[in-house]
């Protein structure tokens, strides 16, 4: 007795382990991911088509910010095409990164994701062939008369485009209006006049800080970067040092860093301890009035615009050059849409892609989701922020023109030497010139490993 | 006689027939635990060993196998060195001083001091809370414009003390040790309470009849009734130090240092951020190795003391 006892149980047991490891249960949510249903035709893994030749597709994302908007656009893609479902996952950038290409590699992510479109993140898919090329579906669609040229210059690896830009971003700094007129303080025209404004704003005896610069996180660093070494280098230099074309250890560099991470901290630009403040703790010296400007990008623009998170209003100006002139603006494209290699529904994703990219949606991404398309939007009718206003004519007047954000186009492990090195040059425990060589290095140690991409025109 | 001679065959094959078959059920337990670990431990792990030879970038169909290239960058790699660096004073400091503040907190509580509950439940709360709340609760405590630590300093005139604590240098590791100590000596209290809870009294009567003062009673009585408990503890945190991860990259907001890197971390922005998965895996190794080695070494030595004091 005792013995079929022992084996009922043991059966029993196994039994139940053999259950718990049982096939796939057909749940389409990711470790990470906020999964969201679009329809009422099931949650099954994108693929499997459903009665009535229904296609259901896979769609990550990173519009946490917007989410009922894409809800609101997914549902009206889904209308005009019913015979598509969209399933929407939606990430940050740091949680899909390592996930998108584990779930590409096992054949079980999305077919579509919306990702940065740079070397170290989208090139490092699609030289693993986890996405797929594009160029067709240019062509069939007529992208390339719709999104503006330098975008699919900017996804193009080893002759092939992979990605269909979405977003515009540029660089300047955000001022507190109210404070500047209140105060008498003039929008700088030129490099000194900066400084002296930051030295004007601490010595007012008003408490606010001049800019609300805060590095806690490490890669801000990037963007003040890049503001000053394209003022040093112009549009075509810095595709050359980019490109590996032109050292990075030379005066220019070194100076370029010299005169924002040291001589505007030791001006008294920034913050007490920015190494230690957090990004969200800048964006809210600033919107809560405590910091009169912000060197920043254009991503900021819904938060600083929204009544609900400030009650002050700002506009925009671009850092100026040593000595005074046109500054030149880093511009570069955020996020985009990719696809995945195994899809087995291209054609609907394609269809998909070209609605998110229609005229219609222009004016949707600026007003609803804070977003510069890749694409000229006529603003004149829009109900929007002056800034959204403000950003969306510089993109159009300047998108052939503008700078580079360096960071979204230099090698990860050169933007980690960046990134580690400006923090230190700001805590004094590093030099300029050292920071230079170390650059120089990086550079090289890129360009032997083969991941540096040519941008020079 | 054959009848004779048989019937003792026939019992010790019946008995080992029998302990084997009696196994059986133990086996068919034990079986499918060794699966998972199989699947969730040691297939990773033997993975991981493979990788380290190959320059995968985690995204690649092929591996390439480059040898003992890792490895050999590895030692020609600062940030690891500096890494290496960070935990050896995270085991030094993050493994002595939770042990020495919860033995010391445990023994006056095990001595029936008053709201020995509450103690235990307060001291052991941290405990429960994860290792990024940690993170986030600390990083305000010590933000350094709206944290209460710069705010007493400052109001008690001790402004030039105040600092960035995350954002120096010279302070940030130390800073995150210190939240990551007070996250964790509430377990070790716990067990050293339960530890204590299995003292021979007898011993510590006679050590005070033979005229042993507290200290000494602490030091000759207690603490070696508590070694394996000790050793346990030690070398348990000591894996800790070297695993080092969640609580420096919470306070770090996912991008630490070079004064604040440890390993673990490096490991994840070589692997995941540089796309290099193959020297990661190096990297990894290199913990493992550190890991068995230190563990090895505190309970040989507890063993060998133990050895020599019988």
């Amino acid at each position: 007795m005792k013995r079929v006892r022992r084996v009922v149980v043991s059966a029993a047991v196994l039994a139940l382990i053999a259950s718990a490891c049982g096939g796939d249960d057909g749940d389409s949510s990711e470790a990470g991911g906020e999964s969201t249903e679009s329809s009422a035709a099931g949650s099954e893994e994108g693929g499997e088509e459903a009665s009535g030749d229904k296609v259901e597709i896979l769609f990550w994302d990173q519009f946490a910010d917007a989410n009922d908007a894409m809800e609101a656009v997914i549902a009206d893609f889904e209308a005009a095409n019913p015979n598509i479902d969209v399933t929407r996952e939606s990430y940050t950038l740091e949680t899909m990164t390592p996930v998108l290409r584990t779930a590409l590699d096992s054949g079980q992510g999305p077919d579509l994701a919306y990702f940065n479109l740079g070397p170290a993140d989208a090139g490092v898919l699609a030289n693993a062939g986890l996405i797929q090329p594009l160029d067709d579906a240019y062509a069939q669609y007529g992208w390339d008369d719709r999104i503006y040229s330098w975008t699919k210059a900017r996804s193009t690896y080893d002759g092939q485009v992979y990605g269909v830009g979405n977003e515009l971003e540029f660089l300047g700094v955000y001022y507190n209006t109210a404070l500047f007129e209140e105060n008498g303080w003039a929008v700088p025209t030129s490099w000194e006049d900066f400084l002296s404004l930051c030295g004007t704003i601490s010595d007012s005896g008003t408490g606010i800080f001049p800019t609300a610069f805060s590095n806690g996180p490490g890669w801000p660093v990037f963007h003040q970067f890049s503001m000053m070494m394209n003022n040093q280098f112009g549009r075509d230099g810095v595709a050359e040092l980019i490109s590996g074309d032109t050292a990075w250890d030379n005066p220019d560099t070194v100076a370029s860093i010299q005169r924002f991470f040291v001589d505007a901290n030791e001006a008294g630009c920034f913050p007490p301890e920015v190494n230690a403040l957090a990004y969200e703790d800048g964006n809210a010296l600033l919107r809560s009035g405590e910091a009169a400007m912000l060197p920043t990008g254009t991503w900021q623009i819904g938060e600083f615009s929204d009544p609900e998170q400030t009650d002050q209003t700002f506009e925009m100006f671009f850092l100026p050059p040593v000595g005074g002139g046109e500054p030149v603006v880093p511009g570069g494209l955020g996020s985009g849409w990719i696809v995945s290699s195994s899809t087995e529904h291209p054609d609907e994703v394609m269809q998909f892609i070209d609605f998110l990219i229609s005229e219609e949606m222009g004016p949707r991404w600026i007003t609803e989701f804070s977003r510069i398309p890749a694409y000229a939007v006529d603003t004149a009718g829009i109900d929007t922020t002056e800034l959204n206003k403000f950003a969306i004519d510089i993109v159009t007047g300047q998108a052939d023109t503008m700078g580079y954000n360096i960071d979204v186009l230099t090698p990860a492990g050169f933007n980690a030497v960046l990134q580690d090195g400006l923090g230190a040059v700001i805590g004094g425990s590093k030099s300029p010139e050292d920071l230079a060589s170390e650059l120089q290095d990086a550079m090289d140690e890129a360009v032997a490993a083969g991941e540096v991409i040519d941008i020079t025109p | 006689m054959a009848a004779t001679m048989s019937a003792p065959v026939a019992r010790e094959r019946s008995a080992f027939g029998y302990k084997i078959k009696g196994q059986l059920g133990s086996i068919g337990f034990v079986v499918p635990a060794f699966l998972v670990y199989a699947v969730f431990v040691l297939w990773p792990f033997l993975n991981t060993i493979y990788l380290s030879f190959t320059d995968w970038d985690g995204a690649e169909q092929t591996k390439n196998w480059v040898g003992l290239e890792n490895y050999r960058d590895m030692l020609d790699d600062s940030a690891v060195w500096g890494a290496l660096k960070h935990n050896i004073i995270w085991i030094v400091l993050g493994t002595f001083v939770p042990i020495f503040i919860s033995l010391v907190l445990a023994t006056v509580v095990w001595s029936k001091v008053k709201g020995t509950t509450f103690f235990r439940v307060v001291y052991f709360m941290p405990v429960v809370l994860a290792p990024t709340v940690v993170g986030v609760v600390w990083r305000w405590i010590y933000h350094p414009l709206f944290g209460p630590i710069n705010k007493v300093l400052d109001a008690i005139g001790l402004d030039s003390i105040s600092r960035g604590w995350l954002g120096d240098p010279d302070t940030a590791l130390y800073a995150i040790l210190f939240a990551a100590i007070w996250a964790y000596f509430g377990f070790a209290f716990v067990i050293l309470t339960a530890a204590l809870g299995n003292i021979d009294d007898s011993l510590i009567e006679a050590a005070t009849l033979d005229g042993a003062n507290a200290v000494q009673r602490f030091f000759h009585v207690i603490i070696p009734q508590l070694a394996p408990v000790l050793t346990m503890l030690t070398a348990f945190t000591l894996i800790n130090g070297f695993n080092v991860f969640d609580i420096v990259w919470a306070m770090t907001l996912s991008a630490p240092t070079p004064d604040t890197e440890v390993l673990a971390t490096y490991v994840y922005e070589t692997a995941f951020n540089q796309s290099k998965v193959g020297y990661g895996s190096a990297v990894t190794m290199l913990i493992t190795v550190l890991s068995l080695v230190a563990s090895f070494l505190v309970i040989y030595l507890r063993e060998r003391d133990s050895e020599v004091a019988s």
